[in-house]
């Protein structure tokens, strides 16, 4: 019973949700048409970027204000693969999604596996990024043309030395060919950044290969292990490529234990002598002034009995 | 004393203890004596506003700022402790010493010791940024900080001071509940309370006796740290001016002699408000007193020597910089005062058997007892206004100091407040220990012990 | 919020039942969100893609229950501060260091500035300064920045009555406001002129005040008690820089892992004994034994000529 009554009720709001969105929707076109020269205007970037095989794309959109970039926020973008259009189930492109552009001017679109499962066969992509009807901003639309790239990435270790091999492909006319001559970079993952190992400028051999050695003396993970990163960064045609491994190590990072007792411990950590010194001091001089006041009440127990 | 007069008879002997008991007991307060307390409550009645407004706005209402984040209140601290030593000083180790002319001054300076130890405690608590938390002390105290160890030493001290006044106030207490006459009934109450069943007898004295002998013994060692501990809140920083191996006994030096002083100024005004007194505190005693002060203030300067002619042999870069400003900079006028009214013009004075009469010997305690003031204020001040960096990037008025007027008003009310306890432990206790003087002018204890409470 | 409105009203049309909303009402009063108003199925089927950092944060509804929030809707030090007891221990095997390239700083102040701002400080307090230094007359001034050195020998922590001000096992030293007492022993102790302290009730948002205090993010700030740089832990948590060494434009401030041996100033990442022993690094007043956490690589080869902005201003 209650809750049908419930349902009525919640029926009964709907209209009026709707009614309230139309006017919303009405008020916005008006405030569009009445400002149209007074929007600003703003600038989006886009770039493409392929994470362990997880493809994303980063629009930024900033503003130019005093000679400086600004990033824009709360500003809706859609995303659009091959061409502006609705989203086609059976082919999968067309319209693939909003979003909302961060504090940063920020917003990153990363696709699943489904999608990669249902791109396999295609290797150059064509993303567009719009944006419209928004109060503060003039319409933006923006595209990039990617064309697939590909890192494999391979260890050995021997005598203590651990040599980490990568190899860039690109694919042409739908095959992988090996990327000669090509700059990569190795890096190994730490808590605010990559940090770069092998020589200055890495360059793909003929194969398409680079090599680097992990420096023997760097700490690793706490598990025994050394995150690496391999990466291939071609904004234009490729854009960022970075495939990751996990890589057993034997060095761990140093870790220092805050147990000991010093004086800068915590209270219930303090130095033992310290604390014998201390405690026998209170307990001597305390007791002897408990001994005194025995005594005062020794005082008033003679004072009671008779002379 | 030399010329005590011994007594050759027990008639003559009971004759003298009724006249001791005649002259030294409490007294109600004449005009001088009720305007004196009036202005001591005004004081505090202001100081307590102002409190009550530090409370409400923080401690924006004092001159503190982040660069001098301890000020007078802080130095006032420093300068109850100092003074609170004199109770040590003049019951411990003039007993200890077996000093046949102590007896009059004993329970002055045990009075001043505990006042002053009261608000050492009272006043550090009004510096606290959250007095609130203060039980914070006590469920997370950590025996690292000094701080933990000054409060188990101040409240050791206060205890230890506080049943050395008892022990010997004990007699005298009682002799008020047999003896005064005419008092009101809430005043023969507290009496009858306080005296905690005295009745006289000859196994209370020896009780009394075995434990002033065992808190004479016991204070030295608390009150001498009581005072280092103070000093180690400055020299376990390192701070130019506070990083110093000498602080603690430079501290203790300045203590007895500040002490020292606080007692002749109080005899002094005994002296001078009590007919009869100059009987008990007599000329001989002003003079051992400031035969006393010019040791104890030649102590001082030695270790005032150690203090500032070393770093400034040296004037290693950060010290030098401190010391320049009181050597010669914007705290010199008031360093110099200090040494040479606080120190060497009392040590002058005191050299001269005349300048150890009662009037000069007074002008010179007085002296001493601001210039140690003044003192402990160039001791904290300075020190915080010469960081390792510079001072730049902060406000301007955090580049100076001033205490503003609720903050002097609050410490001058600490220091009322020290006196109205002196003012009213005299008003209500014979501040002078009858049976002590009896003794120590040769009344046979026997006598003392059947005597003494008799009715008149 | 029109605009959003509309949005959602057209994609109904699109794909109706097919979005992910998340949901934002539900989360306490001062929190803010970042990003991320409306997300979209990207796939064909019933998987829906979110575009997330992937660090999860558990937060606290008003209704009291838990839910879990990626942390990249949430403003740092709105989320990820841990309660005064827990905020003891440090983030696991983590041991922080900077590295303050001299050479490098030209007193923009920006450092400053975001620090200010993250910590709502204001004008009067500074946590972050940057001195101008003369090694001797002859030797040319240089700015030094100086945050809390955060020594792992920290005299302030030692003086300390409470136990308010503790070193962490990841090496940073922090204050709980709730337990601190306003003794200030150690703004006396620290030779380093770092602590603050709140002379009076500090002026703040009304939606700081609703948070609960925790000593990771400082806020909401306290009365009568002391403060000083905390290195934001809060931002540590979550894996990124400090304020101030991300909003440094010429990249002065290096930050990281002693224990992986790394820093980063936001642009190159290097390691960390490497660069003290290329570039003669060295720390304030060694000879304390206090052992900072801040290392300093001296004013050689600068990339800027000194200039102090006040004394040109006034020529």
């Amino acid at each position: 019973m209650k809750k049908l009554f419930k349902y009525l009720y919640i029926k009964r709001l709907i209209p009026v949700f709707i009614i309230y969105l139309v006017s919303l929707f009405s008020i916005n076109i008006y405030a569009q048409n009445d400002s149209t020269s007074s929007k600003l205007q703003a600038s989006m970037n886009l770039s493409y970027k392929i994470t362990n095989g997880i493809k994303s794309v980063k629009v930024e959109v900033t503003r130019k204000v005093d000679g400086k970039f600004i990033p824009v926020e709360n500003l809706i973008v859609n995303l659009y693969l091959t061409e502006i259009k609705k989203y086609d189930p059976i082919v999968g492109d067309g319209w693939m999604g909003n979003l909302v552009t961060n504090e940063d001017g920020l917003a990153t679109f990363k696709f699943t596996d489904n999608f990669n499962k249902l791109m396999s066969k295609v290797h150059v992509f064509n993303f567009i990024a719009t944006t419209n009807e928004d109060l503060r901003y003039e319409d933006m639309q923006e595209e990039i043309t990617v064309n697939e790239a590909l890192i494999n990435f391979t260890f050995n270790t021997e005598d203590a030395v651990t040599t980490v091999v990568a190899k860039l492909t690109k694919f042409q006319d739908g095959a992988e060919v090996a990327s000669p001559e090509t700059e990569m970079k190795m890096l190994i993952k730490r808590t605010f950044g990559m940090l770069p190992f092998g020589e200055d400028g890495l360059t793909t051999d003929e194969n398409g290969e680079v090599s680097a050695e992990i420096p023997a003396d760097l700490p690793g993970n706490a598990n025994k292990t050394i995150t690496v990163v391999a990466r291939y960064d071609d904004e234009e045609n490729n854009g960022i490529i970075e495939i990751s491994k996990d890589i057993p190590w034997k060095i761990l990072p140093k870790v220092n234990p805050l147990t000991r007792r010093t004086l800068w411990s915590r209270g219930n950590n303090a130095p033992i002598p310290l604390v014998i010194v201390t405690v026998s001091l209170i307990i001597l001089i305390w007791g002897t002034i408990c001994y005194l006041v025995y005594l005062l009440f020794k005082i008033k127990r003679l004072g009671k009995t008779k002379k | 004393m030399e010329d005590l007069i011994t007594p050759k008879s027990e008639k003559e002997a009971i004759e003298m203890l009724n006249r001791y008991n005649e002259d030294l007991l409490p007294r109600k307060f004449g005009i001088a004596g009720k305007l004196w307390v009036t202005v001591l409550c005004i004081v505090i009645a202001i100081g307590l506003y102002n409190y009550i407004q530090q409370l409400r706005f923080g401690l924006k209402v004092t001159g503190l700022n982040d660069t001098v984040s301890w000020g007078i209140y802080i130095s006032n601290f420093v300068f109850f402790v100092a003074v609170s030593l004199v109770g040590s000083l003049i019951t411990a180790v003039l007993n200890l010493l077996n000093v046949n002319w102590r007896a009059p001054l004993t329970r002055i300076s045990e009075v001043i010791a505990v006042s002053a130890i009261m608000f050492a405690g009272l006043i550090i608590i009004v510096d606290m940024g959250r007095p609130d938390r203060i039980l914070n002390m006590f469920l997370h105290g950590r025996i690292q900080s000094p701080i933990v160890w000054d409060v188990i030493v101040v409240m050791t001290y206060m205890t230890i001071s506080l049943l050395l006044l008892y022990f010997s106030l004990l007699p005298n207490i009682a002799f008020c509940r047999d003896r005064l006459p005419n008092i009101p009934k809430w005043q023969r109450k507290m009496y009858s309370v306080l005296s905690f069943g005295w009745e006289n007898k000859p196994e209370q004295y020896e009780i009394i006796k075995r434990a002033v002998k065992i808190l004479s013994v016991l204070i030295i060692p608390v009150a001498l740290s009581i005072h280092t501990v103070t000093s180690w809140l400055f020299a376990t920083t390192y701070r130019p001016g506070w990083d110093s191996t000498n602080f603690g006994a430079y501290f203790v030096a300045g203590a007895f002699m500040v002490g020292a002083a606080a007692v002749i100024a109080g005899m002094s005004i005994l002296r001078k408000f009590y007919v009869h007194y100059d009987e008990y505190l007599t000329d001989k005693h002003f003079d051992r007193m400031g035969r006393l002060l010019v040791l104890l203030s030649f102590i001082y300067l030695y270790f005032t020597v150690n203090e500032y002619f070393i770093p400034g042999y040296k004037m290693k870069g950060d010290e030098a910089e401190h010391l320049r400003e009181l050597f010669t900079g914007h705290y010199a006028p008031m360093f110099w005062s200090v040494q040479i009214f606080g120190m060497f013009i009392p040590i002058i004075v005191l050299l001269f058997k005349k300048g150890r009469k009662p009037l000069p010997i007074f002008i010179m305690a007085v002296f001493v007892i601001i210039g140690a003031w003044f003192k402990r204020y160039l001791i904290v001040i300075p020190t915080m206004l010469h960081p390792f960096l510079p001072l730049q990037q902060i406000p301007e008025a955090s580049k100076h100091y001033a205490p503003t007027l609720a903050e002097w008003s609050i410490t001058g009310a600490s220091l009322a407040g020290a006196l109205l306890v002196i003012t009213l432990f005299v008003r209500y206790f014979p501040v002078i220990s009858i049976w002590e003087i009896a003794e120590e002018r040769g009344i046979h204890s026997d006598t003392i012990y059947e005597h003494l409470n008799e009715k008149v | 919020m029109s605009q959003k409105s509309d949005d959602k009203e057209k994609l109904e049309g699109d794909h109706s039942g097919r979005r992910d909303f998340l949901k934002f009402g539900f989360l306490a009063a001062g929190l803010t969100v970042v990003g991320g108003g409306l997300q979209k199925v990207f796939s064909d089927n019933k998987d829906s893609a979110k575009v997330e950092s992937g660090n999860k944060v558990k937060v606290l509804t008003t209704d009291g229950k838990l839910v879990e929030v990626d942390s990249s809707h949430l403003k740092a030090h709105e989320c990820c501060g841990a309660s005064p007891t827990d905020s003891r221990e440090g983030i696991p095997g983590k041991k922080y260091v900077m590295v303050i390239d001299l050479s490098r700083c030209k007193n923009a102040l920006k450092c400053q500035k975001a620090c200010q701002k993250h910590h709502l400080l204001p004008e009067q307090d500074k946590w972050l300064k940057v001195f101008k230094m003369q090694d001797s007359p002859e030797a040319s001034p240089y700015w030094m920045p100086k945050p809390c050195l955060h020594c792992d020998k920290p005299p302030c922590v030692k003086v300390c009555p409470v136990d308010a001000t503790f070193k962490r096992s990841d090496g940073l030293v922090l204050i709980d406001n709730e337990r601190c007492i306003g003794c200030r022993f150690c703004m006396a102790a620290c030779p380093y002129s770092t602590r603050t302290f709140n002379w009076e009730e500090p002026q703040q948002p009304a939606n700081i005040l609703e948070m609960s205090y925790s000593p990771e993010t400082s806020v909401p700030r306290k009365k009568g008690t002391v403060e000083k740089c905390d290195f934001c832990p809060d931002m540590l948590k979550q894996g990124n820089l400090p304020h101030c060494v991300s909003a440094c434009p010429n990249g002065v401030y290096y930050f990281g892992d002693a224990n992986e041996d790394t820093v980063c100033n936001g642009d190159e990442t290097v390691r960390f004994k490497q660069l003290l022993r290329d570039k003669a690094g060295y720390r304030y007043m060694e000879g304390l034994g206090t052992e900072p956490s801040v290392y300093y690589l001296p004013a050689a080869n600068r990339l800027f000529p000194f200039e102090d902005a006040e004394e040109v201003k006034e020529k």
